[in-house]
């Protein structure tokens, strides 16, 4: 065991922090989930771009730094740190980048990866469908061979900013005949294709995040298959294991609200200079929890490190970033009193917190694939 | 950066638990219950000093291995899994690292190694009345007793035997006559070891709660099909398995340090991390096992509730989950 830093990493930590120092804008942009801040946000993506910090842990050739996972954690605490913004591309470099890395052609790699780094193509994720939420295996969108390729036809919906996006990954039906996890491809579709219509809508904060995505017959290319024709659920799969694991939440984005979190606990003192003991305690049990979850972290990149595939544990540590946010922000919201009901950063904060438990598959759904696979309990 | 273990510390990890097992199952467990002090309970404490346990934290000139606090914890979690109803912690884990320190002032550091005598520690934290008097474990066997931080030998203290929940324990209060041996605080060891003994105790809880549920059948299935059950399962195991690293983590930290008790202060925060992690995580899966056993576990004919006195045992001692927190809170400038 070493739980040191070494001198490259160190140097590597020194390097990205100074350059966010340098370059996080002040003041804070505006949220990404509405169309005019997700325009300042790509402004943001296409420097992070330029200096080779949007996707440090990508082979240089697609525009990365060859950073290891371990200095992947460590730019990931440092952006958080700085209070940088959040990642309106991080459906493609978090999400549809490892399956691309994992699944693609070569040709597909060369197409897609270095367009994806430099916020030049921005995806969208598009599992869900109106009757097909946790019971992902119940999609009823498909596809048919047409000549040179497939015709999509269906709905998606909950496409997190699908209405900024420029293209969507998912999963359709090829066999006709399948149901549940057989029979389905997962393709990548540009959205301005003839016959797809996009309508955005609100979220909970009454930013337009969310969208409705309909195709209609919508043509696409053979090479708009990734991973094989039926084979969709399995590399589907590894896309959603990436979504509940490292990737998508790491710690230092929890650690960061914590230090905001101990700020105001230290600035809502009560008349004897101190915040509610109940209060602080919380306060404290926050900080605990995201350190449990950063050394949880340190624990599972190790194995990965060795050589580990990721696994069902995939599913506690999505329950465990998700309880842990909305304890961090509802305990901000106890310390701010009667000022939480402002529409600031803690109440969206808070909002979005709340979703934690809903996207990425549910937390229910979570315990579930826990108790099964990596406690053992037979299936209901 | 590698937060594993290496190929020396899991091949102690698994002899040691191999031997527990073999000569601490559950037959023992039950005698300790009726006669703690006994030999059947106490069968087994040569063998771990054979196997060096004891000696884990004591240099080699004191017939120690120095293996280390990464080795110990990951010991103590195995003395946990089978809820160990003997002194481990308290001879191996504070007695000994707080005598290394402190020079070894009244030569006794061979003895413990070689498993001929036993030291046990008060831990004496959050009494709510302070009229009360510290309570130590393994009393009637204990050669030596730690209160506060000093040392005492047998014929230095007067004991008052006490009813623990768990009978195992052998609880006694503690008066001391002379004034020991100042050999300082037991309270960051105490609550690091305490802490890995709840891991290890919180593993077992979750493990044999679920091969229980596989095991019983109600309504034609096996009631660990169903999700209420499943589900408070897969939280107890979660939280387990997120104390756990702390407790590695923390225990790697004190190794930095050299088990220097001078430095020990800079530790605190780790450590207090850990013990309130591994509280609140053992003392969930207690209450999930219990639950999900039904009446089945709220019986003493049945061996669950050892485990489960154990953990209301060490889950306070050496600070409970809410007062580490509060530790951490005065550090952090949140109390007054
Ligand atoms: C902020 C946010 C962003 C999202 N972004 C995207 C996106 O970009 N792309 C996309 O495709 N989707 C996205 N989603 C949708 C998300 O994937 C779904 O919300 C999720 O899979 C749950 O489906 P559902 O909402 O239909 O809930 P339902 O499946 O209808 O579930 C309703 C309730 O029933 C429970 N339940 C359902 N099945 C079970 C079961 N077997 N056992 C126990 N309980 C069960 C659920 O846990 C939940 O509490 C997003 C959602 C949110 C909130």
């Amino acid at each position: 065991m070493d739980l040191t830093w070494s001198r490259a990493d160190e140097d590597f930590r020194a390097g990205a922090r100074s350059w966010l120092e340098a370059n996080v804008p002040r003041p804070a942009l505006p949220s990404g989930d509405t169309s005019e801040g997700f325009a300042r946000h790509l402004e943001w993506e296409r420097h992070l771009f330029e200096n080779r910090w949007s996707v440090v842990s990508w082979p240089e050739e697609y525009g990365g730094r060859g950073a290891s996972l371990w200095q992947w954690l460590i730019f990931e605490e440092e952006y958080y740190r700085a209070g940088a913004p959040q990642r309106v591309t991080q459906n493609g470099i978090f999400l549809l980048a490892p399956t691309v890395f994992e699944f693609g052609t070569p040709e597909q790699q060369q197409r897609i990866l270095p367009r994806m780094a430099a916020a030049e193509d921005l995806w969208c994720q598009g599992w869900s469908e109106p009757g097909a939420g946790s019971d992902l295996a119940g999609i009823t969108s498909r596809a048919e061979p047409v000549d040179g390729g497939w015709a999509l036809t269906g709905q998606k919906i909950w496409t997190t900013r699908g209405a900024f996006c420029t293209h969507l990954f998912g999963l359709f039906r090829t066999d006709p005949d399948s149901t549940r996890h057989r029979g389905l491809t997962y393709f990548l579709v540009p959205l301005d294709a003839p016959g797809v219509t996009v309508r955005g809508f609100g979220r909970l904060d009454g930013d337009e995040g969310f969208a409705e995505v309909f195709f209609d017959g919508v043509v696409v290319a053979e090479e708009a298959v990734l991973g094989g024709v039926g084979q969709g659920w399995s590399v589907a799969m590894a896309t959603t294991g990436s979504e509940r694991g490292l990737t998508l939440r790491s710690p230092g984005r929890f650690s960061a609200v914590v230090t905001r979190l101990v700020d105001l606990a230290r600035r809502s003192a009560d008349p004897g200079g101190h915040p509610d003991p109940l209060l602080a305690d919380q306060v404290v049990r926050g900080w605990m929890e995201a350190e449990a979850y950063r050394l949880f972290t340190l624990q599972a990149v190790t194995a990965l490190a060795g050589g580990a595939r990721p696994g069902a544990e995939s599913s506690l540590n999505k329950i465990w970033w998700s309880e842990l946010d909305i304890h961090l922000h509802e305990t901000a919201l106890a310390l701010r009193g009667d000022a939480a009901e402002l529409d600031d950063a803690w109440m969206r904060g808070f909002e979005f917190s709340l979703s934690g438990p809903i996207y990425a598959g549910t937390n229910e759904i979570q315990r579930n694939i826990a108790a099964e696979r990596l406690l053992g309990l037979p299936r209901s | 950066m590698f937060f594993g273990f290496d190929e020396d510390q899991i091949a102690v990890k698994e002899a040691v638990g191999a031997l527990l097992d073999k000569r601490a199952g559950l037959t023992v467990l039950q005698q300790a219950w009726s006669d703690p002090a006994g030999p059947a309970a106490w069968a087994v404490w040569p063998d771990l000093a054979d196997m060096g346990v004891q000696g884990l934290l004591a240099p080699e000139s004191a017939g120690g291995s120095d293996l280390g606090w990464v080795t110990m914890t990951l010991v103590l979690s195995e003395a946990g899994r089978v809820a160990l109803p003997l002194p481990l912690a308290e001879t191996a884990a504070i007695g000994v690292p707080l005598l290394v320190s402190a020079g070894d002032p009244a030569g006794v550091l061979g003895s413990l190694v070689a498993g001929r005598a036993v030291v046990t520690v008060a831990s004496g934290i959050g009494e709510a009345d302070s009229g009360e008097r510290p309570r130590a474990p393994a009393a009637s066997r204990a050669d030596w007793f730690v209160l506060g931080d000093r040392l005492y030998g047998r014929d230095d203290v007067v004991l008052r035997p006490v009813a623990s929940v768990d009978a195992t324990r052998d609880l006694a209060e503690v008066e001391a006559l002379g004034e020991g041996l100042v050999v300082g605080s037991p309270l960051e060891f105490g609550a690091l070891a305490a802490a890995a003994v709840l891991v290890g105790l919180g593993r077992a809880l979750v493990s044999t709660t679920v091969d229980y549920v596989k095991d019983r059948h109600q309504f034609g299935v096996p009631v660990g099909s169903f999700q209420a059950v499943k589900h408070q399962l897969a939280d107890a195991a979660m939280h387990v398995e997120f104390a756990a690293p702390a407790v590695w983590a923390a225990a790697w930290e004190m190794d930095q340090r050299g088990g220097d008790v001078g430095n020990i202060g800079e530790v605190a925060r780790s450590v207090s991390l850990a013990k309130a992690l591994a509280s609140d995580a053992a003392e969930r899966a207690a209450r999930t096992a219990l639950q999900c056993h039904g009446a089945m576990g709220y019986t003493d004919d049945y061996h669950l509730h050892l485990w489960l006195k154990r953990v209301w045992c060490l889950s306070p001692a050496f600070g409970s989950a809410r007062w580490h927190r509060r530790r951490v809170g005065v550090d952090m400038g949140l109390h007054g």
